[in-house]
């Protein structure tokens, strides 16, 4: 009886992932080799002769080379920083850190456009104002300009895994360096390091990653000065063409190119993983090293860090959004409520946008959850034939940024195939679920792999069927598992901009590209107070949901 | 623990039913859907005033560049359903092409409808056939900013001058329909050589004319070619920025007013087309939009020309050449503007 309902769950879940994401990208593939229905690599041929096409491509790089060497300084930096010195005000200086997560990447890009436009700016007119120019030394628009911008969006993503490795390192292994004699840089260069970069590569795939894949930065900071990557170039030819389906065939072979460098970059991380048995769980704190005086001037230097990268995008948001016209001198009489009045008590879509969004992010979380426990499951703990296609299946689209994702949708979805979700809510739903499956399947799998199979065996041989099992034993051990797996996929469903606006039909509008929009018709006071409107929204979702998980794992075994 | 997935079902289930009795009630209205170019706050300033005048219609509007809206449009074509009752954008001969489009069953995507408030619009405005109708008068001319320009560009060719170097901003031809029509006008006069000396003056392009007005009245390019009624308003609430009507003409744009054919609610989008075209419409979009009327009875907005005087003074515009060659446009401006 097991082995039946299994097998059906089974074959009924390679079934949906097959429909919701094999199906789609292997169409996108394929689409990508045909011009007006005859196999060919003009596609290809085209992608590489044209500058327009082969630009983007080589900025794409280029951004995303230089992104993951700042962040990765910038991370490591502030990792050893916090995990291994006696700098004082930790617990604060983490959380502080972690903030760029809750200011969605297009915000802060149009923050820092407001803050180094480069006759306009706030900080240029400080310097102009100083030395008394026409023109401030800093030029947001720019390839420069949106690697800072990256760059201050991902280094967490490698503060937050150099920071964990470095916590948790056994400390008898450089203990018995020092004692054999090893001076402290010694020590450093020879046993951490090496312990350590793992999780740094670890980090710096994400970073490039989560670079290439991005729209919104270079959208709202290189398309002006004609600087195009290769998610933006995809957006303009899906725009450009108003002919509705010509485009999506350049699109398609862009698409599988960045495809491809996202999937060489994954490859080429996993090459270099070697496994060093270093978290051996027991709960001991390395070695912290005194800084002394260099306390202070770290301090300093810290705070002037945190001014710049976090502060100031989120004063000129609100500053700009409290002006009633754009470029005024920031004085008491030049500013206004009537941007927020607007935005929410005129503004149709305000309501609409929020709406849509919490359902589509809700609804993700949920499905995604759900599917990929059960997913986990069959993985983890049984020996199903074939179940490794399933994981292969369900990994697949974490490294396919966004953009191909959406392609591919409607590329399925449009009505070929008699299935017509195009600008529905439902496209972008599946979108998600397609994209995000992947974190709540890891996210289980990693609780189900810690639940040691006696328990469950226990539970069997005193009688329980395997349903019982699945309800009292196994499900409250993964509590903690699933809620990190619905927070994961609904925390960025929620603010999501790269996939939704290729999708976005005319009411299934999100808040992303809501903000989106209002930025791209010029009505920047608008744009400030929606986006300031949000961020207060995604600060007070983030506390709560904080405050119900502790709660919840307190309340779990 | 299973009590408490339930409680969570329990509640995605009842977020999902309000939300849908909400939309059952919001259904006592007519509803109609705008696809339209007009700016978003003037839009919904203009919808706050038909609602008065029409409060058993539920007006609801979608604001896109026009180049968005053609996409738009043309995707829902091809898909087998429109979603707007009305469309208003400002590319006047792409009117011609909304007439030519197919949606399922129905030939030709527009409603004809010769609206009674429309006696008294000039003939030149309307389409002979009564498909459309200009609704308001938008212009294209020159704008700069007062704190840093002493001697502004009087003529279109002023703006090639070095003086201007890297300071000259413009709409984006693929997204405005009315800088489209300017650029049909331009190259008609000058030729596309018009458009590779003002790349070669180093003029930036942004997406909408909204930016356009924004960065000019901030100091962050000193002259450029924009809307006129968007620098009016912007210069009423303050801001450092003038415009001049070119000596060579300005480009009248008549952005016209059109229904869907496949709409459900005919006779509410005909009271929408009816609000706009009359003298209180129009008095509503010179009071909220600053924009010049097609009435020639009503008066422009102040320092405005008349409509009969913009007529006289303006570029020629030949409707049949653009809509021949808006691809063509389209992408010589991609070429020559945006391309690295």
């Amino acid at each position: 009886m097991k082995i039946n309902i299994q097998r059906i769950i089974f074959i009924l879940a390679i079934g949906i992932m097959i429909i919701l994401i094999a199906f789609p990208l292997a169409l996108l593939f394929y689409k990508s080799f045909l011009k007006e229905n005859t196999l060919s690599l003009v596609n290809y041929i085209d992608v590489f002769s044209e500058k327009n096409n082969y630009l983007p491509f080589l900025n794409t790089l280029k951004i995303g080379a230089l992104t993951v060497i700042f962040a990765t300084a910038i991370g490591v930096i502030l990792a050893w920083l916090v995990a291994r010195t006696d700098i004082p005000f930790k617990g604060f200086l983490d959380t502080l850190l972690l903030v760029p997560y809750m200011i969605p990447p297009f915000i802060g890009a149009i923050a820092w456009t407001q803050l180094l436009s480069p006759r306009v700016g706030y900080i240029n007119k400080i310097f102009m104002k100083i030395f008394d120019t026409s023109q401030g030394p800093f030029n947001i628009y720019s390839l420069m300009g949106i690697i800072w911008v990256m760059a201050l969006y991902n280094y967490p993503f490698v503060f937050i895994t150099v920071r964990g490795a470095l916590e948790r390192m056994d400390p008898s292994l450089e203990e018995a360096a020092r004692i054999s004699g090893a001076g402290r840089f010694e020590v450093m260069k020879d046993i951490t390091l090496p312990l350590v970069v793992p999780a740094i590569v670890s980090g710096m795939l994400l970073v490039f990653v989560f670079t290439i894949a991005n729209f919104g930065i270079p959208a709202i900071i290189g398309m002006r000065s004609r600087i195009y990557v290769l998610t933006t170039q995809i957006y303009r030819y899906l725009r450009m063409y108003t002919g509705g389906f010509a485009g999506v065939r350049l699109a398609a072979a862009l698409s599988t190119l960045l495809m491809c460098v996202a999937g060489m970059a994954v490859f080429a991380s996993n090459l270099s993983k070697k496994k060093y048995a270093i978290i051996v769980g027991k709960s001991v704190r390395p070695g912290i090293i005194e800084l002394g005086n260099w306390k202070y001037l770290i301090l300093a230097i810290l705070s002037v860090f945190i001014l710049i990268t976090l502060i100031a995008p989120l004063a000129s948001i609100f500053i700009t959004s409290f002006l009633k016209a754009w470029g005024i001198p920031v004085k008491l009489e030049n500013l206004s409520l009537k941007n927020y009045s607007y935005i929410l008590f005129g503004y149709d879509y305000t309501k609409i946008a929020i709406k849509n969004s919490f359902l589509l992010a809700f609804s993700a979380a949920i499905i995604t959850t759900i599917i990929g426990s059960i997913i986990a499951y069959i993985s983890v703990k049984t020996e199903i034939k074939g179940r490794k296609i399933l994981d292969f299946l369900t990994t697949l689209p974490y490294s396919i940024p966004g953009t191909v994702v959406a392609i591919a949708m409607i590329l399925a979805w449009s009505g070929q195939f008699g299935v017509k979700l195009y600008y529905t809510f439902w496209i972008i739903l599946v979108a998600y679920i397609a994209r995000y499956m992947f974190f709540a399947f890891r996210n289980v799998s990693a609780s189900l792999e810690q639940i040691h199979s006696s328990l469950e065996e226990a539970a069997r041989v005193s009688g329980a069927t395997w349903l019982q099992n699945f309800r009292d034993i196994v499900i409250p051990l993964i509590r903690p598992g699933l809620v990190a797996s619905f927070l994961l996929v609904f925390m960025p469903t929620l603010r999501e901009l790269t996939i939704s606006i290729l999708l976005v039909g005319p009411r299934t509008i999100t808040i992303g590209t809501a903000v989106y929009n209002l930025q791209e018709e010029g009505l920047y006071q608008i744009t400030a107070a929606l986006s300031g409107l949000i961020i207060v929204i995604l600060f007070i979702g983030n506390y709560l949901v904080r405050k119900v998980i502790n709660i919840k794992t307190t309340n779990s075994i | 623990m299973k009590v408490k997935r339930l409680f969570v079902m329990g509640l995605v289930v009842m977020f999902l039913l309000v939300s849908f009795t909400q939309s059952l009630f919001a259904q006592q209205k007519e509803k109609i859907l705008l696809y339209t170019s007009v700016p978003t706050n003037i839009m919904s300033a203009i919808e706050e005033e038909f609602e008065k005048e029409n409060p058993d219609v539920d007006l609801e509007f979608v604001r896109a560049g026009t180049g968005q809206i053609k996409t738009r449009i043309t995707t829902e074509c091809e898909t087998g359903r429109v979603e707007a009752d009305l469309i208003w954008v400002a590319e006047f001969s792409y009117y011609e092409d909304l007439k030519e489009l197919t949606v399922g069953d129905t030939k030709g995507l527009l409603l004809r409808y010769e609206s009674p408030k429309a006696e008294g619009i000039p003939t030149s405005l309307k389409d002979p056939e009564g498909y459309y109708c200009g609704a308001r008068m938008i212009n294209e001319v020159i704008a700069y900013n007062t704190n840093l320009v002493s001697d502004p560009p009087r003529t279109w060719k002023d703006l090639l001058n070095p003086k201007w170097k890297d300071q000259i901003v413009l709409a984006d031809v693929s997204y405005s329909g009315a800088a489209l029509v300017a650029m049909g006008a331009l190259t008609e006069k000058y030729g596309i050589e018009y458009y590779q000396k003002l790349r070669e003056n180093g003029a930036v392009v942004l997406e909408a004319h909204g930016g356009v007005t924004q960065s000019i009245a901030a100091g962050e390019y000193k002259v450029g070619m924009n809307l006129d009624y968007m620098i009016r308003q912007q210069k009423e609430a303050g801001s450092p920025i003038n415009l001049i009507y070119p000596e060579d003409g300005a480009i009248a744009i008549p952005s016209p007013i059109a229904i869907v054919a496949t709409t459900k609610n005919p006779d509410a989008a005909k009271k929408f087309v009816d609000y706009i075209l009359s003298v209180n419409g129009q008095l509503a979009q010179v009071k909220l939009g600053s924009t010049i009327p097609v009435r020639p009875e009503i008066v422009p907005p102040l320092g405005a020309p008349s409509l009969n005087q913009l007529l006289e003074k303006s570029l020629p515009v030949d409707y049949e050449y653009i809509r021949n060659n808006a691809g063509n446009l389209t992408s010589q401006f991609t070429e020559i503007l945006l391309a690295p």
